[in-house]
């Protein structure tokens, strides 16, 4: 059982994602809080038939009463919100759900007087004699910054992707508005243009204080907490030491559109990227399959197969 | 505030003697770079996955 800490857009669904295409989601399985509360949240009608809804009101303890709690998961704004016993209860239903499998969990900590929980979860959850860990994600704030600016989303099926920095195969320019359109990539519907979220524009700037508090659970993991294996994922290397660690092609170029009037066609150029990290030190942020790459590395020891 | 200094350390992906790239969006090229770049990992971890890992326990809830 492992769990992802990190910022909010730190990448953790999409570790996740490259673990599942890696080994198989017959052998592993993500549960993100959040992802769980809104689905729950929006199939309540159908989720109040399940088993796993009578689980759910079986395993609930904790100081307001089961009704109150679930009337908070459909009132909430953010799982923060949500009473820690309700989201243990949340989780532990889920994965008992899921089956016998290796399980990633995002969401948990989510905020300090958390983390003690996460460190006996694993007893909670019945899987008392297999390994747990943390997998710790650090990310620049500018690289989360510039992801939030340029991200777009498919309205259809929500697949995210962004302007500069990650491209869809096809691109579209609107000559009126000179402006260029990723369309989706995903080939169960058809060509759907890609479309910016109210508010992107503005970056991490709503989001500072949930990053903050982010970045504090992480550093209270990190430096304090013992007897728990810890998986040390770093999203960017030093530009001036990114050579000796890493091939060129695993760094996260930036994608400069144009139009070229003559071909009638669209133009990409890819040149390198860099940021300022969190100490000012000027970074190439990692694609996300070589940080996927550092994180089986480092699993494989923690299970002591190597 | 943001506390900075929060620094892990650099785990390299780089393999002697490869130097071949690969395209990372495209997942065929992305199974090849996988297996290329920690194969002998991956086959140890599916193994463990598959027979080592003691399965979880029946919920007991």
């Amino acid at each position: 059982m492992g769990f992802f800490l990190g910022k909010k857009n730190a990448g953790k669904g999409t570790y996740s994602s490259l673990l599942r295409e890696i080994f198989g989601t017959d052998k592993i399985a993500t549960v993100a809080l959040g992802d769980l509360v809104r689905e729950i949240h929006a199939n309540w009608d159908d989720y109040k038939t399940t088993d796993e809804y009578q689980n759910l009101k079986k395993f609930y303890r904790g100081y307001i009463s089961f009704d109150e709690a679930v009337e908070r998961l459909h009132g909430r704004s953010q799982s923060t919100l949500l009473p820690t016993e309700f989201v243990l209860a949340l989780l532990k239903t889920r994965i008992a759900k899921v089956g016998k499998k290796a399980i990633f969990l995002d969401g948990l900590p989510r905020d300090i007087d958390q983390i003690s929980y996460s460190l006996f979860f694993r007893d909670l959850a019945n899987y008392r004699d297999d390994p747990d860990f943390f997998m710790m994600i650090d990310i620049p704030m500018s690289v989360i910054d510039e992801r939030i600016k340029y991200r777009v989303v498919c309205p259809n099926c929500n697949n995210s992707r962004n302007i500069k920095l990650l491209i869809t195969k096809r691109i579209e320019y609107d000559e009126s508005s000179k402006s260029f359109h990723l369309l989706c990539d995903n080939p169960n519907h058809g060509d759907i243009m890609m479309v910016r979220k109210e508010g992107d524009d503005l970056g991490i700037k709503p989001i500072r204080e949930r990053l903050e508090k982010d970045e504090e659970i992480l550093r209270k993991v990190f430096e304090e907490i013992h007897g728990v294996p810890k998986i040390m994922l770093r999203n960017h290397v030093p530009a001036a030491e990114a050579d000796k660690y890493f091939d060129r092609y695993e760094l996260t170029p930036e994608y400069v559109l144009s139009w070229d009037e003559k071909k009638k066609k669209v133009e990409v150029e890819e040149k390198p990227w860099t940021v300022k990290d969190d100490n000012g030190v000027e970074s190439y942020s990692l694609l996300a399959p070589p940080v996927a790459v550092t994180l089986i590395k480092q699993l494989s020891k923690v299970l002591n197969l190597l | 505030m943001i506390m900075r200094g929060l620094e892990f350390p650099i785990t390299s992906t780089k393999v002697p003697g490869l130097t071949k790239s690969f395209d990372l969006a495209d997942p065929e090229s992305r199974k090849k770079y996988f297996n290329a770049k920690v194969g002998r990992e991956i086959a140890a971890i599916s193994k463990y996955l598959e027979k080592d890992a003691k399965l979880p326990q029946s919920p007991n809830i």
